[in-house]
Parts: C-alpha cells; structure tokens; sequence
C-alpha cells in the first residue's frame, strides 16, 4: 500500500501538479503584457475550461454507457469487477443494474454544480473580488476535480500495465496541464494585484493536488461507477465555473475585440485539444 | 500596502519565478526516468539457435517422459516493453512476459489444462489448434470461453492421434476497442492480440519422429503500425533484422524446423540459402523407394504451421529469409552459420 502511495505521488507530481505551477509562475509576465494579449490570455482560460466541460462529458457518458457492459463481463466470463460495481450490481439486480451508471452521472453532475454555487458564495466572503482572485480559486477548484479524474486514469492505466508509461506520455501531460496552470492564473493577470506566493501556492495545489489521490485510487481501488461519479462532479463543477467567467467576460470585456475574445477561445480549445492527442491512453 | 502584497508574491516574481520555471521544467523531463519505473531502451542481443556448444544428447524442444500424464500450465496474458528492433521498443501484450509465449508440449494421449490469468485491460483468451477440446475450451467470443481483465479461466485438451505436429495457441479476442462486452452484436474474430504478440507453440509427439540433433522453432509473424507505431515490421520470433535468432549448426548435423506463421495478416514464403527442407509428413514410397518431397522454400498462410527436417550443409554463412517482396526488408531475414565438425 505505502509503495503505491509513493506512486501515486510520484505520478501526481508530474502529470499534474508540476505542470500547472509552471503554467502559473509567468504570472507576473502576463501582468506586463498590453491589454489586447492579457484579455486573449483571459479567453485562453475560457477556451481550456470548454474544452474540459467537453472531456468530461464525454468521459462521463463513456463511462454510464460501459457500465452496462462491465455488468455483464460479471454475467458471462470468471472475471472479477470492482467490489463496488459489484455491490451496485448486487443490490439493483439485472434489470436495474445498467441504470445504475446513468444516475451516477446525473447526481453527479448536479452535485458539482450546485456544490460550486455554495463554495463561490464562501470564496467571495472570503477574498478580495478586485483582484480576480475568487475567480482563479473557483477556475483552480475546477480544474482540481478534472485533474483527480485525470490522475484516476492514469492510475487505472499503470495499475493494469497496458500502456508502457514512457516519458513522452508523461511529457504530453505536462504540455497538457500547463495550459491549466495559464488558466488558472488567467483572472489574475488583468487584477488590481497579485495574491501573496502562500495564496498563488494553494491555488496550484488545489488545481493540481488531486491528481495524487485520483491516481492512488485508480492504482488501489477502482471501480467504474466511483470513475462515472468522479467524472460527472468534475463535469458540473466545470460547467458552473465556464458559465462565471462566460458571464464576466462579457460584462468586463466590452473594450475586447471579437476577434481578440473568440481567438483566445479558439486557442485555449485547440491547444488543449493537441496536447491531448499526446496523452491518449 | 498594495506594494507590500506585491512583495509577498516574490516566488512568482523577476528572477525567482524565471530559476523556479526552468528548475521545474528540468525536473519534469529529467527524473521521470529515474524515480519512475519507465520502460527504458535495453539493448537486446539476437537470440541464440541450434548448436550453442558442446551436447551429448539431441537437443530437442520438448523432452517429455515416456508415458501419458495430465499437463498443466499456467499462462499469464500481462504486458510488457518489447524490443521489436534495434533502439525501437514497443508496448506488446505477451504470455508470461515474453514474445513468443512459452512452448506447451504434450505427447499424444495426454489431457492438457492450460490455466490463463488475465493482467491486461483487455478480454484475453487461450485458442489453441492441432488439439481436441470442448467449444466451452475454444477460446473465443461466441463461446464466451474468454478471461476477463483481472480474472483467470482453464483450459482442457486432449492430444490425439492425429495431433503430432508443430501447431499454434494464440489470442483469439482481445482488443483496445471493449465493443465485444454488448452482447448480441456479431463480433469478428481479433487479430489485435496476436500482433500485439500473443502466441506460442504447441508441439505433440508420439515417439515416432526421426531423431535430430536439433530442433529449431521460429514463428514468422507481422506488426503492424498501429501497434508499431512506425511502419509494419515482419518479424521473426518477435523481432525484426539484426535482432533475429542466429542459427549455429554443425556440419552434417540433422535439424528439424518446426516454423509457424503467427499472422495476424501476411503470407510467408521461408528459405534456407542452399539448404532443402525435407517434408517428412508427405513421405511417399515408390517402387520400394522412399521418396521424400524437398523443398527450396516453404509457403504459409496466416496461421498456418509444419516442420520440416534439414540436413546441415558445407561450413560456411548462409542466411534464411522470407521470399515475399519486401518482407526481408521489413526485418524478416536472419543468419545461419554452419561451422566445421570438432
């Protein structure tokens, strides 16, 4: 158990919490840039975020779609499935079973998204709004929940030995996460001013340290329905975060161009799309 | 005080934030390979065949006690770092960690059970040929007789009469894609295990066969890039020229090739440089002499497998290799060496 908690952490660190501090440390660049280039990097953010939202939903979906399948390796073949897929399985019975994984994902998303509403109402009590900082709290809560899926795959995926962990993967994901770690200090560059480095250094940790426990999950005790829930939480959390910082671009940005706004969009979507072409696991 | 805020932010400032950035970016490409346990690039010599130094008895694959028993063996489908060729490692899915899997071998009247655990991500399964099994022992998906990830399922098998031979055990279900779980559709059969390099040999005998003094097994086989991720590799035993077997043998020295074409896809046509191969199996005897077919080259099919006997000739290098055009260019060729008797 303590050697996979070694892992875990191992493979947290690089493949996200790594990446999204160095993402975040040219923070204090962005401020020196004109306002055309830090409202482009503003939309990057939206850009990185409606990308996860679409990752996400899909993973979910994947996942309540093939929940119905993994019941039935259990119904067909001496294979052993997830303790707890089974214990779903046990107590719904056959019929109810493949219904299991979709009511996962639609608690799960409802709970993301309205567990954000009560969490951003606590963030603004407790920051200064002047500075973008609750902005970049609720963008790096997010990012955090995606991030644990992330680590649950990627431990799945060492765990079951398919794919040979080279560097190059462990690289793409860096690319991958970078631009999470630009997103999330993404609201802080155009603030009053920057939050303290104890402040900046949470912000990575709650964007990126969830990869720790996704992976030590996905290594120790997996289970499809725990991933469908994960994914779904994460899904409604990111939902409600794209749907902020929709809005308050619109308000603040009437000075930004549409080009300027859509491009950012355009960019945060592709780049995050490429680089996950690298890590297809 | 909006000063001082500033201030506090100094890891993420001037000069700390630039040494902080390019310490981090270091760190993340450097000690991936250090601290983590990445498949890293060993150098593999060619396999070793036929004479490797001095015997007193017939070097043969399978040495079986006389007398029929009940053999088990335990197969493990697991995935490995596979040295396809030189400085080109591939992610392969193996049987008990190596390409080809281990050669199963029975004499003829034995009951086999074959045991296969599951470590892939992926349904496996254990489909062998040349033996007598029940559907529920076959293998596939429409028998569901397959293993699913993390589970493990027994095989039975008898060797009959007709059974003597070189012939092949393979996966016959396992995929990337899990479309095969959703019952009621029609599944193909999948070749993907077996280029990923899931197969192995099983050899029956009956004490009949013709005493050698070496038995050489090579499984001719295709990688395509899917798996290679750069370009179709024709490969011999699991890797492509100069990685293949180098075959020593000694003057004069009789030798039976038990070849077998693994697939998934290509066609194999395998010569020796001046050596014939003799078909025992097709031994014809006319007016009262026996006639035996010779060969320069012999053909297989995808899954298709024989042996066949061989004297040694002159000392001297010789190579074998596949006629198909541009299979020996894609890494299906190798050396043979005869050297001089002692």
């Amino acid at each position: 158990m303590l050697d996979m908690l070694w892992l875990a952490i191992l493979l947290g660190l690089y493949v996200g919490v790594i990446p999204v501090y160095i993402g975040m440390l040219p923070v204090e660049r962005f401020r020196r840039l004109d306002d055309r280039w830090m409202a482009f990097l503003l939309s990057f953010t939206v850009g990185v975020l409606l990308f996860l939202l679409i990752d996400l939903g899909a993973e979910a979906m994947e996942g309540a779609d093939g929940f119905i399948a993994a019941m039935q390796v259990a119904d067909t073949a001496t294979g052993s499935i997830p303790a707890l897929d089974q214990a779903i399985f046990d107590v719904l019975g056959m019929s109810m079973a493949p219904m299991a994984g979709y009511a996962i994902l639609v608690v799960g998303l409802a709970f993301g998204l309205l567990g954000l509403v009560y969490v951003d109402g606590r963030i603004r009590q407790r920051t200064d709004t002047s500075s973008g900082e609750s902005t970049a709290w609720l963008i790096a809560l997010a990012i955090g929940l995606h991030n644990m899926g992330e680590g649950l795959a990627v431990g799945i995926t060492v765990s079951a030995g398919a794919t040979a962990l080279a560097t190059s993967l462990i690289i793409g994901f860096a690319l991958h996460n970078l631009s999470e770690g630009i997103a999330v200090v993404g609201p802080l560059v155009s603030g009053a001013k920057l939050p303290s480095t104890k402040r900046l250094l949470g912000l990575g940790a709650v964007a990126g340290g969830p990869t720790i426990i996704g992976a030590f999950i996905g290594l120790t005790w997996f289970a499809n329905s725990l991933a469908i829930l994960f994914f779904a939480i994460a899904a409604g959390a990111v939902l409600y975060v794209c749907v902020e910082v929709l809005t308050g671009l619109r308000k603040d940005g009437a000075s930004i161009g549409s080009w300027t706004l859509h491009g950012g969009v355009l960019a945060g979507i592709l780049v995050m799309y490429v680089t996950s072409l690298f890590v297809a696991l | 005080m909006e000063e001082r805020a500033e201030e506090r932010a100094m890891a993420f400032q001037g000069s700390a934030s630039t040494i902080l950035f390019v310490a981090l970016v270091l760190f993340e490409l450097l000690t991936p390979s250090i601290l983590l346990d990445l498949g890293t690039t060993r150098s593999t010599e060619a396999e070793r065949l036929g004479h490797t130094g001095p015997h007193d008895s017939p070097e043969m694959l399978c040495d079986l006690p006389p007398g029929n028993d009940v053999r088990r063996y335990e197969l493990v489908a697991q995935a490995a770092e596979w040295q396809i060729a030189e400085g080109h490692m591939i992610s392969t899915w193996t049987f008990n960690g190596s390409v080809p899997g281990p050669t199963i071998c029975a004499r003829v009247g034995d009951t086999l059970e074959v045991t296969l655990t599951n470590r892939l991500s992926t349904i496996a399964s254990f489909h062998a040929h040349g033996l007598a099994f029940d559907s529920d022992s076959d293998g596939t998906f429409l028998s569901d007789s397959f293993v699913a990830p993390g589970g493990s399922r027994t095989y039975f098998f008898e060797a009959l009469p007709d059974s003597v031979g070189t012939w092949a055990y393979h996966d016959s279900v396992a995929e990337l894609d899990e479309e095969p779980f959703v019952k009621g559709l029609m599944i193909p059969e999948s070749g993907e295990g077996i280029e990923r390099g899931m197969y192995g040999a099983i050899i029956v005998v009956d004490g009949t066969e013709e005493p050698v003094d070496h038995e050489v097994l090579l499984f001719l086989g295709d990688v395509g890039p899917e798996v290679t991720r750069k370009g179709t590799f024709q490969v011999i035993n699991g890797r492509a020229a100069p990685l293949t077997p180098e075959i020593t043998l000694v003057e004069a020295e009789r030798v039976r090739f038990r070849i077998i074409n693994a697939g998934p896809n290509a066609a194999h046509d395998f010569y020796i440089s001046g050596h014939v191969l003799e078909n025992a199996h097709n031994a014809e005897v006319v007016n009262g002499t026996t006639s035996i077919e010779e060969l320069w080259s012999v053909s297989l099919g995808s899954l298709t497998f024989g042996d066949w006997l061989m004297t040694a000739g002159p000392a001297g290098d010789y190579d074998y290799s596949c006629s198909v055009s541009g299979h020996a260019e894609s890494g299906m060729q190798g050396r043979l060496t005869v050297i001089e008797g002692e």
